[in-house]
């Protein structure tokens, strides 16, 4: 694969001075790329919705959805190292505040909450939505910092076409990836598969130990490498779509994956070398299956979709000497079963109805043998249904209405009803500028880890109850040949009951509730699109500013910012495409990050230093007859930074990546 | 022409501009040096050595050191004077002769400090989960382990591990006290067992069977020795907690105290004179003389604390010291109290500060 790599990148150098570029050039009737600059017709509201544009998901072929989420949204990553655990917070919530839907299908981990995003390569979804603070209300209950959807979709004029890329990059860093689409007017199938694997085994110099030399006492730092990191996914995507009518389609959608990764130490540990063997597991499937039919004014979908998951996780040390000790040998096998049957009827054109049943299932099985030969573990399930109904209304041409309510169930118990209402209003019906401002009441209930976990777990835990406010503004600007999209949300969330986890003198951790934190702040987004002569160029940012603090007046933390939520980030991405060849600048902001509560700069272990982060990329995308062949070089790391995300984690200097993709 | 230099210029000092804005700033190496305390350290006035065991996986356990006779606090003490963090969880301190050995449990190692001036001086690396260090002599000490299912010999001299006692029934070996040449180590884990082992051979020559999760051990003055048993958590059938006092001489447990369903007391002290025996449970400290024949009923202390997690006494005047660990994720508040317990003086150390150890060899 090195000397695939190596190919690659002469073949991109070469490839300028090519005489038979020249030749192919003259045999192809090929027209130049154009652009259109015009403003996009909005919907009736506006409310706080976004999507990672087609340019950035095109780039990021061979990159986790982490990696996505950090580049192009407001979203804070928090990653544990490359290949590592990466957690959301969105608008300064927690992981399991961020609700992931693929496909219709929730894919947080009824036993854990949340998602780690390190596991989803970006190549399972054409298109990836947000849902911020209260729009995600519409779509369902519990996200109280909002919802990610990944969607694919059908592309129904689709003969024969498909995709070949492979990856080769620093530390034995593999990406493959084969997608063939085949099908009619009447049927549709799309089958991909996917590997990613990497030794991970970037070498740094660790500042956190010292070698003392016995004469003079001076310190030397070992040079390390990043061993016990290595990661491999693969899987499998099948996509089927049915037109069964000229008004029903049947889709059945299908994603099989395998993980595997070693998690390693932290910088401080000099435990017996080769002392541990620190793994983790998992086999996930996921299947959505849905049938959707369309009348003159209705529309009518019933899903049911699966996501199973069975993981392990074994840390097991090596003792000198002696047989080797299982210190956590622990398994869990997770059901989500998901069934949605939504209705919407559209009155006239400026009112619609819709209303939704939802019925699902969890269920866990989760078991820890410890090193006393002791099993702790619990097996439950959870029913949760919810029924909702939408009003939509148009009153005039610059003022709408949304109102939505939604009754929530767990284990046939009421657990909350919750309000949206959110108004609309665009002062000049021709112009593209919208205010909208909503205010919703949300419920998220403990994980069944929450609740069952043992040692730790709190049957007596309760929901969290969040009441969120927003304020959306957004406006487009026209400049020649240039677009400039510019929006502004302010937000403020209040939640009561806020479920922590926190350790006990027992030595183990127990979840509790904190009466109330709240989360506040803005999000700014900002796009300019155009051309300047025959350079196309695009540059992109997000910022966000949040605010979560601790308000439960008898904590000791009052009034604090919590633990690693940054107040300020921020991201650029910089596109220019000229003829075959773009470049693309992406830039990335966290400030200071504090990993305690007390907020304080002491010790440097109080806190992290602001991030920032640079990323490189050049290719050229070289199309011929109904195919095109791409080519990219990628800079990660661009500065060559020492840097740290989560304390003790060393992470990986500058590193690159060659991609060849062939698409037809 | 010139019109078009000079755009071309302008153009490119403002991508110049864009890339010294967006080029790279992080500042670790700053992040590291920043927090080195610049002159000297004095640690002669009757020092209180507070091991701040930091959150796990975080490792940020802290050293902290407390001046008794100036009621003056340092904190981060190691990083300060050495540059470099404890690492992950810091269990336990112990002072031999010059030298304080400071036991970091999920760093697998033990680091060795001049305890009066705070340097780093050597380490014991190459451990699996160490929890306490023993000393027998100049030459030999032990160090139990969370999950290494032996105990393992050190040689204070080198710093160099000398062999090991297999434990392998028992996968957790915990606290240690000495009696004769005998060595009597609990058995934490999920397990009740206290081992006794001959220094001299370093064999297992008894085991005695205890209640559940044995694990603070001390000695009193007429050399019986004191085990504390916690119940066990997530077990319905788990046994209660108990405090159980073993005759050395014939290894067999000749008084044990139950404790009421659902108390789950920790943190066995001892004072100075080895004849009152100090707990915590809940948000009150207990005090049990070890003559008396039963547990007490009214707390010696009862504090307002949010979470009650070290307790050491100051064998010099019986100055008790417990910690408050608050809300384990920002530094812990210490209450230092009289041998009658009124309160003396209130100080914030690191997060969660777990362990006591007094300096210059009390």
């Amino acid at each position: 694969m090195k000397i695939f790599g190596i190919i690659g990148l002469l073949w991109l150098l070469w490839w300028p001075f090519n005489p038979l570029k020249a030749q192919s050039l003259k045999d192809t009737l090929r027209i130049e790329t154009i652009q259109i600059i015009g403003k996009k017709s909005r919907g009736k509201f506006n409310d706080t919705r976004s999507e990672v544009d087609s340019i950035a998901l095109a780039k990021s072929s061979t990159i986790r959805l982490s990696e996505l989420l950090s580049q192009n949204t407001p979203i804070f990553i928090k990653e544990y190292g490359k290949g590592a655990m990466a957690t959301a917070s969105f608008r300064g919530t927690a992981p399991s505040h961020t609700k992931v839907t693929w496909n219709g299908l929730d894919i947080n981990s009824p036993m854990l909450g949340m998602v780690d995003f390190s596991l989803i390569p970006v190549y399972v979804a054409e298109q990836v939505n947000l849902l911020h603070g209260s729009s995600s209300l519409a779509e369902s209950a519990g996200a109280l910092g909002g919802t990610i959807q990944l969607e694919n979709k059908a592309n129904w004029s689709n003969k024969l076409s498909g995709k070949l890329l492979t990856g080769y990059g620093s530390y034995h860093t593999l990406d493959e990836y084969v997608q063939l689409n085949i099908g009619n007017h009447t049927i549709q199938s799309k089958s991909a598969f996917f590997y990613n694997s990497s030794e991970n085994d970037f070498s740094y110099q660790n500042k956190l130990n010292a070698n003392l030399d016995p004469v003079t006492g001076a310190y030397s730092y070992p040079i390390q490498k990043n061993t016990h990191a290595d990661y491999k996914n693969y899987g499998l995507l099948q996509e089927f779509y049915l037109q069964t009518a000229s008004n029903q389609t049947l889709s059945l959608k299908t994603w099989l994956q395998y993980n595997a990764r070693s998690i390693p130490q932290l910088l401080t540990n000099e435990s017996y070398e080769a002392a541990s063997s620190n793994r983790q597991n998992e086999h996930a499937l996921r299947s959505v299956a849905e049938w959707k039919r369309y009348g003159n004014q209705s529309r009518i979908s019933i899903l049911s979709a699966i996501n199973l998951q069975n993981s392990s996780y074994r840390l097991e040390n090596s003792v000198s000497g002696s047989s080797n000790q299982v210190v956590i040998d622990s398994d869990a096998k997770i059901l989500s079963f998901i069934n949605k049957i939504g209705f919407n009827y559209q009155f006239d054109p400026s009112f619609s109805l819709q209303t939704g049943i939802e019925a699902n299932f969890y269920s866990v099985d989760s078991e820890n043998r410890q090193p006393n030969k002791l099993v702790f573990g619990y097996n439950q399930t959870r029913i949760e249904n919810s029924f909702f109904g939408k009003l939509e209304k148009s009153f005039n041409d610059s003022w709408s209405a949304l109102f939505l309510v939604r009754e929530e169930l767990i284990d046939l118990s009421h657990e909350g009803l919750l309000p949206l209402i959110s108004v609309s209003y665009r002062p000049n019906p021709e112009g593209a500028l919208v205010v909208s401002g909503s205010v919703a009441g949300n419920s998220h209930p403990p994980t069944l880890n929450d609740l069952y976990y043992l040692p730790g777990g709190n049957p007596l835990l309760k929901s969290e109850k969040g009441t969120q406010y927003d304020l959306h503004l957004a406006e487009d600007f026209t400049f020649g040949k240039s677009l400039l999209k510019v929006g502004l949300s302010l937000f403020h969330s209040d939640v009561k009951n806020w479920i922590i986890w926190l350790p006990t003198f027992q030595g183990y951790w127990e979840p509790t509730n904190i009466e109330k934190v709240v989360s506040s702040g803005l999000e700014a987004n900002g796009g300019w699109n155009g051309q300047c002569r025959s350079i196309r160029y695009s540059l992109k940012g997000n910022y966000a500013f949040c605010r979560t603090r601790n308000l439960s007046e008898e904590s000791p933390a009052f009034g604090k910012q919590l633990p690693y939520i940054p107040e300020h980030s921020a991201n650029v991405n910089l596109h220019l495409s000229f003829s075959t060849l773009y470049i693309d600048w992406m830039w990335n902001y966290y400030s200071k990050r504090y990993t305690t509560t007390a907020n304080s700069e002491e010790i440097n272990t109080d806190y992290l230093y602001p991030y920032f982060m640079n990323n490189f990329q050049i290719g050229m995308s070289m199309p011929f007859d109904n195919n095109k062949l791409t080519t990219e070089f990628k800079i990660q790391n661009l500065f060559n930074e020492d840097y740290r995300t989560v304390l003790q984690r060393p992470m990986p200097g500058r590193n690159y990546q060659i991609v060849l993709r062939y698409d037809f | 022409m010139i019109f078009n230099v000079k755009r071309s210029l302008f153009r490119g000092l403002s991508l110049i501009l864009l890339l010294y804005l967006f080029s790279g700033c992080m500042k670790d190496d700053s992040w590291v040096i920043d927090h080195l305390q610049q002159g000297k350290v004095d640690l002669s006035g009757g020092s209180l050595f507070v091991v701040n065991e930091g959150n796990f996986m975080y490792g940020n356990a802290t050293l902290s050191v407390y001046d008794t006779l100036k009621s003056a606090v340092q904190n981060d003490l190691f990083y300060k004077v050495n540059g470099l963090p404890l690492g992950d969880v810091a269990e336990s301190m112990t002072i031999w002769k010059t030298k304080g050995y400071i036991v970091v449990n999920n760093s697998g190692k033990i680091y060795v400090m001049d305890t009066g001036n705070g340097k780093y001086t050597g380490k014991i690396t190459g451990l699996t989960s160490p929890r306490f260090i023993h000393f027998v002599n100049d030459q030999k000490a032990y160090v139990t382990d969370l999950y290494a299912g032996k105990i393992t010999i050190v040689n204070p001299a080198t710093n160099l591990i000398t062999g090991s006692i297999s434990c392998s029934s028992h996968s957790s070996t915990e606290e240690m006290v000495q009696f004769g040449k005998l060595l009597f180590v609990t058995c934490w884990s999920g397990d009740k067992t206290v081992l006794v082992i001959d220094t001299e051979t370093d064999q297992i020559v008894s085991e005695i069977t205890t209640g559940v999760q044995p694990c603070g051990i001390v000695k009193d003055r007429y050399n019986k020795i004191w085990v504390l048993c916690q119940s066990l958590p997530g077990n319905g059938s788990a046994s209660l907690a108990q405090l159980q006092r073993i005759d050395p001489i014939t290894r067999t447990i000749d008084q044990s105290f139950t404790f009421p369903s659902g108390a789950k007391p920790v943190k066995l002290s001892l004072d100075g004179k080895g004849e009152n025996l100090f707990y915590l449970l809940g948000k009150d400290l207990f005090k049990m003389a070890v003559l008396a024949g039963h547990l007490p009923e009214v707390p010696f202390l009862s504090m307002q604390s949010k979470v009650l997690y070290g307790l050491g006494v100051d064998p010099a005047n019986g100055n008790i010291y417990i910690s408050d660990a608050l809300d384990y994720q920002q530094p812990g508040m210490i209450a230092r109290y009289s041998a009658t317990g009124r309160l003396l003086h209130t100080f914030k150390a690191g997060i969660i500060p777990g362990r006591f150890c007094f300096g210059d060899g009390r």
